[in-house]
């Protein structure tokens, strides 16, 4: 074996192990507002109920410089359980892992949201609120700063994550982020590289991989494990959705997801993908899925199509043929359709209707 | 985003001014000189893990950690010109290498050095390597300024016994991989069924010296 120094191989492997479905590790396809409220829930869960009560959570790592009303503390071990989250207001780094804060009276948080963003000018930062009313707990996030009205309502408490849940979390994915380049757009997601033509940009299942990683830490605290990519053409993804179990800390495998993009084109546009190669990738998909489900056994697998091609096309067109084998080994077929255009939105409800 | 090959001088000064850039961003303002040759000496040990360079593949191996001298010396002529400010300055003298070194905090003026960091992002090489700090910077703040400036003692590679303290540790310069390397590679191997981002590879070194430095201390007591 290859010398690793003053390390022992077992302490290394049994950390690994530990740490897969602890802390929430992201990697790149997270945007860092997302990791910030994914980090700051993760901590905030943590903690003793007691030591918590309504205070800010501000993604600024840098001590700010206020007037001299504010006392300015900081802390080196921001998420030891040391500092009692009540009645402060907080600059955070992305990690929850350092932090500068003030005291203050936050029996009415609109009061210190108007001194946030008119007084130190931080109405753009992304912000959450623990808001603690008659002994119960939410938690509201802003993540374009106070002075826009986006927010989110997230449970201090961690979501059941039942099979359901695994949906809305797609669909709420769909609905604010992927839908129409005008949601692509607001959600900082590039998924055209030209609508016009239908041409996808590239690595689209690695940037929704990316949204719903933090979208399930935050939520349900769970991990994403990434299995060995199957090299299809115009690529997937399968991954395991991961959390620890409460007793003995083990792995529970919740579901087995495989992210697809149905392609006319490839992201130059030199490939046109026919019917019948996109039909042919649902089915390599099932079956991988399969394969991937007696290896991990998870609660739920599904196949979650994400169709970018350039014709309207029904749910029993796409998942006719392997209706049978995914009702045979239960492993569900989802699909969302994502709109070049508005318009193409539109036309396409008004034939449903 | 060009290709810009750096003199070596120039390079010790931007590498000063990213792990400053870097310790901000990651909430340690005003960063204490022994944090800063931790995090020097991490930039170097764990680079080859986002394909970076190593800007320098050796290190003294002291008692009181590492410490690069040619490094400091650009982080006090940035002092000079007015790029970062110092506080908290003291001069200790160290019986390990029969000398004064100077001990301080620092912190980078922003102002006057935005300008820098936006030029060393329009340079690929530069702007991988500050973004592979930024990251490494990051995962420390896990560890308090104090753990990490103890870290080194419970590191794979600086904590090797197989070199005594006082000479030479060479994890790149002239030898193939290094302690800390092979143990990343025995992490990837234990989970082959599966794809680990160099991010979270990086995460898990981090969290395993955390254990390590908790273990010590429980052990020391």
């Amino acid at each position: 074996m290859n010398n690793i120094g003053a390390w022992f191989p077992e302490e290394i492997l049994n950390t690994v192990e530990k740490e897969f479905v602890e802390k929430p590790i992201f990697d790149s396809a997270v945007p860092d507002v997302d990791k910030f409220i994914a980090y700051t829930l993760f901590e905030l869960r943590k903690l003793n109920p007691e030591k918590l009560g309504t205070a800010i959570f501000i993604l600024h790592p840098e001590r700010p410089i206020l007037e001299e009303q504010y006392v300015m503390s900081s802390s080196k071990l921001f998420n030891s359980g040391r500092i009692s989250f009540n009645n402060i207001v907080s600059f955070v780094n992305l990690t929850f892992t350092r932090g500068n804060y003030y005291e203050t009276d936050l029996s009415d948080p609109d009061k210190e949201f108007e001194l946030i963003i008119n007084k130190h000018k931080m109405g753009s930062l992304p912000t959450i609120l623990l808001d603690k009313v008659d002994d119960k707990y939410s938690i509201r996030i802003y993540p374009e700063g106070l002075s826009s009205d986006k927010e989110a309502i997230f449970k201090l408490e961690k979501e059941i994550l039942e099979l359901e849940a695994i949906h809305d979390a797609v669909e709420n994915l769909y609905r604010s982020s992927l839908i129409t380049p005008t949601a692509n757009e607001s959600a900082n997601l590039k998924l055209w590289a030209d609508p016009a033509k239908f041409y996808p940009y590239k690595n689209i299942e690695k940037s929704i991989q990316g949204r719903l990683h933090s979208y399930f830490s935050a939520n349900f605290g769970c991990n994403f494990l990434v299995l060995p990519e199957i090299t299809t053409a115009g690529g997937r993804l399968d991954l395991l959705l991961i959390s620890k179990s409460s007793e003995g800390g083990r792995q529970i495998n919740h579901a087995l997801l495989e992210l697809k993009a149905l392609r006319s084109f490839s992201s130059s546009g030199g490939t046109n993908y026919q019917n019948n190669t996109q039909l042919e990738w649902i089915d390599k998909g099932m079956r991988q899925a399969l394969e991937y489900k007696n290896a991990h056994n998870p609660y739920h697998s599904i196949l979650c199509c994400f169709d970018m091609s350039n014709k309207n096309k029904t749910d029993d067109f796409w998942f006719g043929k392997t209706k049978d084998f995914s009702a045979e080994h239960n492993i569900h077929q989802w699909r969302w359709r994502i709109y070049s255009s508005a318009e193409n939105k539109r036309k396409s409800e008004i034939k449903i209707s | 985003m060009t290709n810009h090959p750096l003199h070596s001088t120039l390079k010790m000064q931007s590498r000063a001014i990213m792990i400053l850039e870097a310790a901000c961003k990651a909430g340690i303002n005003p960063l204490p000189a022994e944090v800063f040759h931790n995090i020097a000496y991490f930039s170097n040990l764990l680079a080859p893990v986002y394909g970076s360079k190593i800007m320098d593949g050796k290190v003294l191996r002291l008692k009181e950690g590492p410490y690069y001298p040619d490094l400091q010396n650009q982080l006090d002529w940035l002092v000079l010109c007015g790029l970062v400010s110092i506080s908290n300055l003291k001069y200790l003298y160290l019986e390990e290498i029969k000398n004064w070194r100077l001990f301080a905090n620092y912190a980078i003026n922003r102002e006057k050095t935005t300008k820098i960091v936006y030029q060393l992002n329009q340079w690929k090489d530069e702007s991988l390597n500050l973004e592979f700090i930024k990251k490494i910077t990051l995962a420390l703040t896990e560890l308090s300024n104090s753990e990490i400036t103890n870290s080194n003692k419970f590191d794979a590679t600086y904590a090797d016994k197989s070199t005594d303290f006082g000479n030479v540790i060479d994890y790149g310069e002239w030898v193939e991989g290094n302690p800390s390397l092979n143990a990343i590679k025995l992490m990837e191997k234990h989970f082959s069924g599966y794809q680990i981002s160099d991010d979270a590879k990086l995460n898990f070194y981090v969290r395993h010296l955390y254990h390590q430095i908790q273990k010590g201390r429980t052990s020391d007591e």
